[in-house]
């Protein structure tokens, strides 16, 4: 009961400090609390005592702690609103984990830095604005974001095949290649719309609701980007639930092994290319999807949506977080979309504090904020770690 | 079928000019231990590479169950039959002893996309198995591999890295096990109990082949049935242990070596 | 007919000029720490930046001549020398022993901070800016082609700082380190070679090329912006892959070979002209998938 407890105090405290965080006015203050949040956290982990009490605590209540975590989040954006453009940011948030999760699949999993994955967001992104704006088709929304994904899968492994014996340098040589002569294409393109790209893309519909609606819900009038905030959380609750599925299965632990030493990998019998597959197939698809939930929700899209430094975004994002570790990475994704609107006078920073986090990350704490685990199989029930 | 599990006919293997094994043959029976000798780079890792598919034969074939693997890629072979260690271990460092060993078991129990999501009862099943027959295996070789089964693979101690890619290479359950070296790097005691384990893979896997890359002379007499001697890329010598230790070009190669350690 | 020809050959020079002065020092970084220094081709932008820089302070006061241009390849030469160094010291350096993903993702980095650190400090960093008229403005008339003397003097001075790398590293003792480095760091080090000191070495001399590559891709060009060392640093690398990484010579050839295939490509390609990269990006990809090792680089076995 205690531990039920301690979780539950945990979290509570978690989503009071980053409603805090985020409405809280004046930079100074702001600045205060991220200090004071980050003595905490270093206070709390270097502490033997409450460490151990706190990981205990998590994880004999795991299933309790995720569902009041899902349920809290569900809560979160409604602490905002009387700004919808608070909503917005933390719905480009969510988006944004979607797709750093997506990049995890080659850069975590496989350690292939894929400077150009914002080609697939892209890419989906595009899809949907093709079908329905440029040419009206009218297909219920969820198939659309079925072919938004399939499209840029298909890239995906447009890319996959010739780089399949790639490794490092080369590789990342190509994806930044492949990004740029996607930007190129869809900014020279008139039938993309060149570098005006596709304007009024209709807003989703689903089940007979419009998300573009502002609905009313006990006499509150709650702003339309609520909508995609719970239409994004959703699909990210989605991406993440298959991001661990895959990872802890026979798949998860066959990339990591190729990652590791791909010619020990070979020895096992592993057969690399169906691997790499694998990872472009849903890496992409997932980028696919999230630009199918991004077009609608701007309304208007263009190539300086999706450029190299859009990739370099991700990268950061991964690395930030914690390479091949869903909660880290959701994380660095989200405390880098946020950050930048938080630090307005900042703002032209944006890409210069990136820069410096990727460098200062990687020199310092290459790991992430949070770390990768070991297997532990404790998931899978019956035989029981002594 | 004939009693040759393995056949390896007049294979050269190349390296831009460098001929690291030329024209090499020889047959290795069924359940036997089957030990390759030689001075440095006589050409003994490459011609394991060769026969794991790592390394193509610019000429000569390989045969493995009278079946023509020449050039087969090695995630095949190891579903085939051939399992191997490295003479630097290869290990997958950052990943758990026991993630190690179930990734031996690669071949058998490897599941396909749909599975992992959508039939998770299945997944943890497997894992349960696999997780159990891996413990069974670390326990016939050092049940310490248990207790550190959850652990890096990188903080083992030395021997036990060496203990544990045998363990991974006969988690696949092959029929022919190559070792490049296994003693690499042990002390003479932890020697001893290594030919001694040796051995007993072959109560643990009835029929199972080996060959046996090997510096340690006492190993290789104490183990093998036959053994190859090569040296600059060439079969110099092939017989006992007795029969290779007394011939005398064998001798002249290991001048300035010596045969008897 | 004919001087359109030998214009696009004029062009082909050029290009493949300014090409290898930054491919050589992808290549030299890649053969002494098997580094790709993302960050090289911002090394480059730095150099003109810090060019034009310099001409608005120094040229203001002494107008130009021979003297004040000599002091601004001079000063700009040792300013991105230091800038070489320190990204070597400072982020390449301390991760000598993490894997090799880390040293690219630094790199990138690192690429991205000298970037916007130009957009956003240099006086109206984000806009292109005109590059000062550094060389005399006669122009030439041979073989039916118009070549102005400032194209004269990218070509000399580029031969000049080739030649004299190569015979910095053909002929001197740290060259030879470099060399020797480049070919077994195990035997260097054995040999007593100062690796640290031979790389940064290597530093110094990619990043002087690339800088001075910088200024006289200005002058080419006549106008810069700071996001150019993005596909200065592509093109680098891709010179130096199609060559054969590892191989200086190689990565001249190459920047010759890819100046060759971009111009006939934007001369004769439908929409070439718009679809130059693009066109440069599938050559490169094509080399990486059918000769990884360059024109001129050796087919590597991985040791097992
Ligand atoms: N990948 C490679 N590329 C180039 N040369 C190689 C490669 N692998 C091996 N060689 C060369 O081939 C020859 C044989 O090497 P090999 O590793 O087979 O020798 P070895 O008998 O295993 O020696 P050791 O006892 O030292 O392990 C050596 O001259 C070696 O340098
Ligand atoms: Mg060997």
């Amino acid at each position: 009961m205690g531990k039920i407890l301690t979780v539950l105090l945990i979290e509570l405290l978690i989503l009071i400090v980053s409603v805090f965080a985020l409405k809280i006015e004046s930079t100074v203050g702001f600045l205060l609390l991220l200090v004071s949040i980050v003595f905490a956290i270093y206070y709390g982990a270097k502490n033997e005592k409450i460490r151990y009490r706190l990981q205990d605590a998590f994880s004999s209540s795991r299933r309790f702690a995720l569902i009041l975590g899902i349920i809290l989040i569900f809560i979160f954006p409604l602490f905002f609103m009387d700004s919808p453009y608070w909503v917005f940011v933390i719905t480009i948030g969510v988006i944004y984990i979607i797709l750093a999760i997506g990049l995890n699949m080659m850069l975590g999993s496989l350690d292939l830095v894929n400077l150009g994955f914002a080609a697939f967001f892209g890419i989906g992104a595009y899809t949907v604005g093709m079908i329905t704006a440029k040419y009206g088709l009218h297909l219920p929304y969820l198939i659309v974001l079925l072919l938004a994904g399939i499209v840029a899968m298909i890239f995906g492994l447009l890319l996959c095949l010739p780089t399949m014996g790639m490794k490092g340098y080369y590789f990342s040589l190509t994806t930044i290649a492949f990004g740029l002569a996607v930007e190129l294409t869809i900014n020279n393109l008139e039938w993309t719309g060149g570098p005006g790209g596709i304007k009024n893309i209709p807003h989703i519909s689903l089940f007979g609701l419009n998300l573009g609606d502002s609905y009313t819900v006990f006499g509150y009038d709650l702003p339309f980007q609520l909508n995609y905030f719970y239409f994004a959380l959703v699909i990210m609750l989605l991406v993440m639930l298959v991001a661990w599925l895959i990872h802890n299965s026979r798949i998860g632990l066959s990339w990591n092994a190729i990652k590791e030493d791909d010619i020990a990998a070979r020895a096992q019998g592993i057969n690399i290319k169906v691997y790499r597959i694998y990872a472009f197939a849903i890496g992409s698809f997932i980028a696919g999807v999230a630009g199918a939930i991004f077009a609608p929700l701007m309304g208007y899209i263009a190539p300086t949506n999706f450029t190299y430094a859009h990739s370099i975004t991700m990268v950061a994002m991964v690395i930030l977080g914690g390479i091949d570790n869903i909660m880290g990475i959701a994380l660095g994704a989200f405390l880098l979309s946020i950050a930048p609107e938080k630090f307005r006078a900042f703002s032209d920073y944006r890409m210069l504090i990136y820069a410096l986090i990727i460098i200062l990350m990687v020199i310092y704490r290459p790991q992430g904020l949070i770390p990768k685990k070991i297997r532990k199989y404790d998931f899978i029930g019956g035989a029981k770690d002594e | 079928m004939s009693e040759n599990i393995l056949r390896v006919e007049n294979i050269t293997i190349q390296f831009g000019g460098l001929k690291a094994v030329e024209d090499v043959s020889f047959e290795v029976k069924k359940g036997e231990i089957y030990g390759i000798i030689g001075p440095n780079g006589a050409g003994k890792t490459t011609i394991l590479n060769a026969i794991s598919g790592i390394y193509t034969p610019v000429t000569g074939k390989i045969y493995f169950k009278d079946k023509d693997i020449t050039g087969v890629e090695p995630h095949i072979l190891v579903e085939w039959g051939i399992a191997r260690t490295f003479q630097n271990s290869r290990l997958f460092w950052d990943l758990s002893v026991l993630d190690n060993v179930l990734l031996g078991m690669h071949t058998r129990k490897k599941m396909g996309l749909f599975r992992a999501i959508f039939n998770r009862d299945y997944v943890n099943q497997e894992f349960r198995d696999s997780i159990k027959e891996a413990e069974e295996l670390m326990t016939f070789f050092n049940p310490e591999l248990v207790e550190r089964k959850f652990h890096d693979a990188k903080s083992l101690p030395h021997a036990d890295k060496r203990r544990l890619e045998i363990c991974r290479a006969l988690a696949s359950n092959p029929d022919l096990i190559l070792l490049d070296e296994p003693s690499a790097g042990m002390d003479p005691a932890e020697t001893r109990v290594l030919m001694e384990e040796l051995k007993k893979i072959q109560e643990l896997r009835e029929n199972i082949t080996m060959i046996i890359i090997e510096h340690d002379m006492r190993l290789i007499g104490g183990v093998t049935d036959r053994v190859l001697v090569l040296d600059h890329g060439k079969k110099i010598s092939e017989g006992t242990f007795a029969q290779v230790s007394s011939d005398p070009r064998v001798i002249s190669a290991y001048l300035g070596g010596s045969l008897d350690a | 007919m004919l001087s359109t020809v030998s214009q696009q050959l004029l062009n082909v020079i050029m290009l493949g000029s300014l090409y290898s002065l930054v491919a050589i020092g992808f290549t030299l970084f890649f053969g002494v720490l098997d580094l790709i220094n993302f960050a090289h081709g911002d090394v480059f932008m730095l150099g003109s930046f810090v060019a034009l820089f310099l001409f608005m302070t120094v040229a203001f006061f002494s107008g130009v001549n021979f003297f004040t241009v000599l002091l601004l390849f001079l000063i700009t030469g040792f300013i991105v020398v230091i800038a070489g160094l320190l990204i070597y010291k400072l982020t390449i350096k301390p991760l000598a022993t993490s894997p090799p993903l880390m040293m690219l993702l630094v790199t990138v980095g690192v690429s991205i901070f000298i970037r916007e650190g130009v957009m956003l400090f240099f006086p109206d960093g984000a806009s292109p800016h005109p590059f000062p008229k550094i060389f005399p403005e006669t122009t030439y008339t041979f073989l039916g082609m118009n070549i102005p003397a400032g194209y004269i003097f990218i070509i000399v001075i580029s031969i000049f700082l080739v030649v004299a790398m190569s015979i910095f590293v053909n002929k001197t003792k740290l060259g030879m380190s470099i060399r020797a480095t480049a070919q077994d760091r195990e035997a260097a080090l054995m040999m007593g070679v100062d690796i640290d000191k031979t790389i940064a070495v290597t530093f110094i001399i990619g990043s002087l090329l690339a800088g001075i590559g910088g200024i006289l891709n200005g002058a080419y060009y006549s106008t810069i912006k700071y996001d150019m060392g993005f596909i200065a640093g592509i093109k680098g690398f891709s010179c130096s892959v199609v060559g054969g990484l590892g191989n200086v010579y190689g990565a001249i050839v190459g920047s010759f070979v890819i100046a060759f295939l971009e111009t006939i490509g934007a001369a004769f390609l439908p929409f070439g002209a718009e679809y130059k990269d693009v066109f440069t990006f599938i050559i490169v990809i094509i080399f990486l998938v059918i000769r990884p090792s360059g024109l001129m680089g050796e087919k590597k076995f991985e040791k097992v």
